[in-house]
C-alpha cells in the first residue's frame, strides 16, 4: 500500500519510541495517589467525551433533523456546536473554583458576563451567515429568472 | 491500511450477531463523518499541537535546564511569545478537537473490530492519542482557571503526557498518511450534499470559527491590543495592585510580616560577603528598564522597572562572572521560593534586582523589598521577596 515503506517504518518506531519515554517518565515521576490521579484521568477524558458529550451531540443532532426546518437547521446546528465550544472552554473559570480572594487580580473578572459576549458574538456570526446565504440565493434566483424572460 | 487477513484471530462472522445499535451496518448517515473534514481538521491540529509540545519544552526546559542549557537574554520577549502561542493555541484547538473527534467518531464501532494484530495496536494506540489529547487540553484549560481538581502536581504530568501524546500522533499519521493524502486531495464538499443539512465546509468553518472565538475572548491577557475584548482571559493586564496583575499574593505567600521587618537584609553570599539594608540598596547606582512579567499560565505584561543590577552585586561580592547564581526569597515554603541564574542572563545589563514598579515602591504582592526582574524569563522565576544571592551548588541549576 505505502510508497515509501521505510519512512513509514521510521516514522512509527520515533512515535512509538516517544510515547514510551512518556509512560516510562510518568510512571517515574508520579507515584501513588498522584498516579492513579493522573490515570484516572488520561482515560476518563476519553471515556467521557466518547460515552457522554459524542452521544449528548449526535441525540440533539438527531432531535434537530426531525423538528427543525431544514433552511434554519445547519445555521441552528453551526451556531449549537461553537456556542458548545465558546461554553466549554468558559466553564472552568466562570464556575469560579479557582477564585480566591486571596489574590483578587487572578480571575478578576464577571465569567459569565464574557461568557454572554463570547455567545453573542458566536449567534452574531451565525446569523450573518444565514442573511449572506439568503440574500446570495435571492440574487442567484433573481438572475436565473431575467436569464428565463 | 492493513488488508491481510493473517494474524486474524477471531472469526468475526461468527459474532455477526453482536453487531448491534452503533456497530450495525449505515448506523451513521452524516455526510460530516467523512475523511475529507478529518484530514483537515487533523491537520490543523497537528500543527497546533506540534506548535503547544515545542513551546511547552522551552518552558519546560526553561525551569528545569539540563547542564549545558544557557537560555539567551534577548529578545526580552521571548518567553513572553513562546508561553502566550502556548495557552493561545491549546485553548484554540478545544474545539478544532472536538470537531475531529466527531468527524471520525462512528469509528469508534468499526466492524471488525480488529483485522489484524497490526489492526489492534493501531487502535489502541488510538486511546494514548485519544486521552492524551483530551487530558493535555484539560488540564492546560483548568490550570488557567486555577482550578485542580486531581492529587498530581500539574506542570509534571502535562509535560510527561505531551510526550505520550505527541509520539502516538507520529504513530496516528504515519498510520493514516494514505487516508489523510486522500481526503486532502478531494474537495469539502460533493455535488449531491443533502439540502437542509450542515455542509462539511460550514462544519469545518464552525469549528474554525469557534476556535477564532475563544482566542480572541482570552488573548488580549497577553495581546495588549486585545485586552479589551479580554472577556474570558484569567488576567486583565491592568488589573492587580500598581496595575499589574499578582501570581502570588503576599498574603497566599504568608511573607507580610517578614517583608515588612525593619530589620530586613539581602544576603549576598560570595568569596566576599556582605549584606545590605533597603536603604543601602536604595543609595546604590539605580537602572530603569522595560521588561514584561510573563506567567506560564499564558498572561504577560509589560512594565518599567528600577533597581540595582544583579551583575554589580555579584562583582561586589566576587563571584566568578560564569558561575550559576542561586536567588532565594524571604517564602519559607512552596515551590517558587528560589531560582537560578544562569550566564547570559546572570551578566545582562537589564537583570534587576527590582525596588520600584512603574513609577513607586514595589508593592508588597509585587515582592516588595525587591524583586528579581530578568528579561526572556518565566514569571515563577522572577523570584520576589528577595532575602539572598549566593553561588549555585549543583541542585536544579
Amino acid at each position: 500500500m505505502s510508497g515509501k515503506p521505510v519512512g513509514r517504518a521510521a516514522l512509527i518506531l520515533i512515535g512509538v519510541g516517544t510515547a514510551a519515554y512518556g509512560v516510562v517518565g510518568l510512571f517515574t515521576a508520579l507515584h501513588g495517589q498522584a498516579l492513579r490521579s493522573a490515570l484516572i484521568w488520561f482515560v476518563g477524558g476519553a471515556v467521557v467525551h466518547d460515552l457522554v458529550l459524542a452521544p449528548i451531540v449526535a441525540t440533539v443532532g438527531a432531535v434537530l433533523c426531525r423538528v427543525v426546518n431544514g433552511n434554519v437547521r445547519p445555521y441552528l446546528q453551526a451556531g449549537l456546536l461553537m456556542s458548545l465550544a465558546v461554553t466549554l472552554v468558559a466553564l472552568p473559570v466562570a464556575s469560579g473554583k479557582g477564585y480566591s480572594g486571596k489574590n483578587p487580580s487572578a480571575l478578576p473578572l464577571n465569567y459569565w458576563h464574557g461568557l454572554l459576549i463570547a455567545l453573542a458574538i458566536v449567534w452574531g456570526a451565525t446569523l450573518l451567515a444565514a442573511v449572506a446565504h439568503v440574500s446570495r440565493s435571492r440574487y442567484a434566483r433573481a438572475r436565473r429568472q431575467e436569464s428565463v424572460q | 491500511m492493513v488488508h491481510r487477513t493473517r494474524g486474524n484471530l477471531i472469526d468475526w462472522d461468527r459474532l455477526e450477531p453482536l453487531r448491534k445499535g452503533p456497530l450495525r451496518e449505515g448506523a451513521f448517515t452524516s455526510p460530516l463523518h467523512s475523511e475529507r473534514v478529518a484530514a483537515r481538521l487533523g491537520l490543523a491540529l497537528a500543527v497546533a499541537f506540534g506548535t503547544c509540545f515545542l513551546t511547552g519544552l522551552v518552558s519546560h526546559f526553561m525551569q528545569h535546564p539540563a547542564g549545558w542549557m544557557h537560555w539567551p537574554a534577548s529578545p526580552s520577549w521571548l518567553y513572553r511569545l513562546t508561553q502566550g502561542v502556548h495557552v493561545a493555541t491549546g485553548t484554540a484547538s478545544i474545539p478544532l478537537l472536538g470537531a475531529k473527534l466527531y468527524a471520525v467518531g462512528p469509528k469508534l464501532f468499526a466492524w471488525p473490530p480488529a483485522r489484524s494484530l497490526l489492526h489492534a495496536a493501531e487502535r489502541a494506540s488510538l486511546l494514548l492519542l485519544v486521552g492524551g489529547a483530551v487530558f493535555e487540553l484539560v488540564t492546560g484549560l483548568l490550570n488557567v482557571a486555577r482550578y485542580y481538581p486531581w492529587h498530581f502536581f500539574f506542570p509534571m504530568a502535562h509535560y510527561w503526557v505531551a510526550w505520550i501524546t505527541i509520539g502516538a500522533l507520529v504513530v496516528h499519521v504515519a498510520a493514516k498518511i494514505e487516508v489523510i493524502r486522500r481526503g486532502l486531495s478531494k474537495p469539502l464538499d460533493t455535488e449531491d450534499a443533502k439540502p437542509g443539512s450542515l455542509s462539511r465546509r460550514s462544519f469545518v468553518g464552525a469549528a474554525v470559527v469557534a476556535g477564532g472565538i475563544v482566542t480572541l475572548t482570552t488573548v488580549g491577557e497577553t495581546l495588549t491590543p486585545l485586552r479589551r475584548v479580554d472577556v474570558l482571559g484569567q488576567r486583565r493586564g491592568d488589573i492587580g495592585p500598581q496595575q499589574l496583575p499578582v501570581n502570588k499574593s503576599a498574603v497566599e505567600a504568608d511573607i507580610t510580616t517578614r517583608a515588612l521587618n525593619p530589620s530586613y537584609r539581602l544576603i549576598v553570599d560570595g568569596p566576599q560577603p556582605f549584606t545590605l539594608r533597603l536603604d543601602q540598596l536604595r543609595a546604590m547606582t539605580q537602572h530603569t528598564v522595560r521588561l514584561p512579567i510573563s506567567c506560564v499560565e499564558g498572561w504577560s505584561v509589560q512594565a518599567t522597572w528600577s533597581g540595582v543590577r544583579v551583575r554589580d552585586l555579584l562583582d561586589r561580592a566576587g563571584f566568578d562572572p560564569s558561575a550559576d547564581v542561586h536567588v532565594e526569597s524571604l517564602q519559607t515554603n512552596g515551590r517558587y521560593k528560589e531560582s537560578f541564574l544562569r550566564t547570559p542572563i546572570s551578566r545582562d545589563d537589564r537583570t534587576l534586582l527590582g525596588l520600584r514598579l512603574n513609577g513607586a515602591d514595589l508593592d508588597l504582592d509585587h515582592g516588595f523589598p525587591c524583586r528579581l526582574i530578568a528579561p526572556a524569563r518565566p514569571g515563577v522565576l522572577q523570584t520576589k521577596w528577595v532575602a539572598k544571592i549566593s553561588l549555585a551548588t549543583g541542585g536544579d541549576g
